[in-house]
């Protein structure tokens, strides 16, 4: 529900037509040059540098960096900021692993062809249940918060400003495959960067850091308490869940297939570096509250509130356009990742296997567009407590931490023992998640998966022959 | 334990500083690629 709108609906109305038609018509003309589906789903495994690690960095910056970096400040402090900032740690251990994809894998497609080569069939299954799963929780979640957002800032109805944000990336991304994706990203990378610059600088002038420190440790000294344990404790949990999240999902993995060689290592370094301090400068916004006097009523509203108090309208403007372009960014490149799953995995993998490159090429934008009309249907009931279903996916993802690590550089792991460690590790993880709480989740269930790991792979190694992975699909026209 | 202002701000302005040379090595990157026709 819409409690204070902090933006004009006119302008707001205004924003979002003219970036979507931007965004549409930059997909359009990205993907002229997709002669094959190679060229459409990895974009033709040549990106460079600065699209490689632009687009890594967009990705990783969503709606709830912007957003949850303020409230998880407000709520925990210093500790809330950096908890959240420790996300990066995940793109940059990332980095190696991007490297060894891509030497191992150079004609690879996705991260389900890495399980299905390196583990068998079964191993393959219950990775692409907790990846599908997962991929469709995150993409309902940025649905939803996309229309929450947009009703929250604007007060247009959730329904209209859901369906407008899907329709648009949907749109973008059918027309453009990943390059679309990728070319979007680098420039609301740079939007999203060089809003929260002149929104953080205005802040310390109108404020000051001085008075923003002295006003917090007169009336809520807890936040600046380096010895706050519920903030420790999420700054752990938040770690391993990242590290799980960016392990295994296959948006992370097209991406270190679609890099050019060699450039893997540094996109993924670079991305993680600079993302870093993003929750930091988001999220001390927050802090100005005690020397401001602003009521916040919702905590999730607390970063637009201060800087549309402090700026008036056109801080509104440019904390919607961030916030826009941040939830874009991701919800584009998921759909692509999730598309090609889906399209390599189960449509190839699973329902028709003879299928030819034309014919995959061919029905690629169409899988866009059913996930897209898929996850608008599950959208449409306005579910508040999604946040809480990221959480719960924490120990999905994390039970695959280990089986994706040792596999790139252990020859000798053991497939059933890594089934079963996905398996087990899910489960357990998910037991306690209702038994002792959600913070434990992520933990549990990639320690259950390590143990696992280890002892079938040290009672029954199997040696795996490396060239195995490097036959994989043959997709040029 | 509080945490000090001067290290409050430290982290600020440390976090502020990357978050300015980020766009920049972004676009100089750009340009630098796309002259040597190695953007994609």
């Amino acid at each position: 529900m819409s409690e204070i709108p902090v933006l004009d609906q006119g302008l707001a109305w205004l924003i979002l037509i003219s970036f979507s038609i931007f965004w549409i018509f930059l997909g359009y003309y990205l993907g002229r040059k997709n002669t094959d589906v190679e060229a459409y789903m990895l974009a033709g495994r040549k990106v460079g540098l600065a699209l490689g690690m632009t687009t890594a960095m967009a990705t990783w910056v969503t709606s709830n960096t912007t957003m949850a970096a303020p409230q998880l400040a407000f709520q925990m402090g210093i500790w809330g900021m950096i908890g959240y900032s420790l996300g990066s740690v995940g793109l940059i251990l990332f980095a190696p692993l991007a490297r060894r994809i891509r030497e191992l894998m150079p004609t690879g497609f996705t991260s389900g062809d890495f399980i299905r080569l390196r583990y068998g069939k079964t191993a393959w299954r219950i990775f692409l249940g907790i990846s599908l799963f997962y991929g469709l929780g995150w993409l309902v979640s940025l649905g939803m918060a996309g229309g929450v957002l947009i009703n929250t800032l604007t007060g247009i109805n959730y329904h209209v400003g859901m369906s407008l944000m899907l329709l648009m990336c949907v749109l973008y991304t059918m027309l453009g495959g990943l390059r679309a994706v990728i070319g979007t990203d680098f420039i609301q990378t740079l939007i999203i960067l060089c809003g929260l610059v002149i929104v953080a600088f205005l802040v310390i002038d109108h404020v000051g850091l001085d008075t923003i420190y002295s006003s917090v440790k007169e009336e809520r000294p807890q936040l600046l308490n380096l010895l706050f344990p519920a903030a420790i404790m999420f700054l752990f949990n938040n770690l391993l869940f990242g590290i799980g999240e960016i392990f295994h999902s296959n948006v992370w993995w097209s991406r270190a297939f679609a890099f050019r060689e060699g450039v893997g290592f540094k996109a993924y370094l670079l991305a993680g570096l600079f993302w870093a301090p993003v929750p930091i400068v988001a999220g001390f916004l927050a802090l100005s509250v005690p020397a401001l006097g602003v009521n916040i009523p919702l905590a999730d509203q607390v970063g637009p509130m201060v800087v549309a108090e402090i700026l008036g309208q056109a801080g509104a403007v440019l904390v919607f356009i961030i916030i826009f372009s941040a939830l874009a960014s991701s919800l584009d490149s998921l759909l692509a990742a999730l598309s090609d799953l889906v399209l390599i995995d189960i449509y190839k993998g699973h329902i028709k296997p003879q299928t030819d490159p034309q014919t995959l090429q061919k029905v690629a934008p169409w899988i866009v567009l059913l996930l897209g009309i898929f996850t608008w249907l599950l959208c449409l009931p306005r579910i508040t407590t999604l946040a809480e279903l990221l959480y719960f996916t924490g120990a999905f993802v994390a039970s695959t931490i280990w089986p994706i690590t040792v596999g790139l550089y252990w020859r000798n792991v053991n497939p059933t023992g890594v089934s079963a460690a996905m398996f087990f590790g899910t489960l357990i993880g998910l037991a306690s998640y209702f038994l002792i709480g959600f913070y434990v989740a992520a933990l549990v269930s990639a320690g259950v998966s390590m143990v696992i790991v280890l002892l079938s792979t040290l009672l029954k190694p199997v040696t795996f022959d490396w060239q195995t992975l490097n036959v994989t699909h043959s997709m040029r026209a | 334990m509080m945490i000090s202002l001067l290290f409050f701000k430290l982290i600020i302005y440390l976090a502020l500083g990357v978050v300015i040379v980020a766009p920049i090595t972004m676009a100089y990157l750009w340009f630098k690629e796309r002259q040597e026709g190695k953007l994609w």
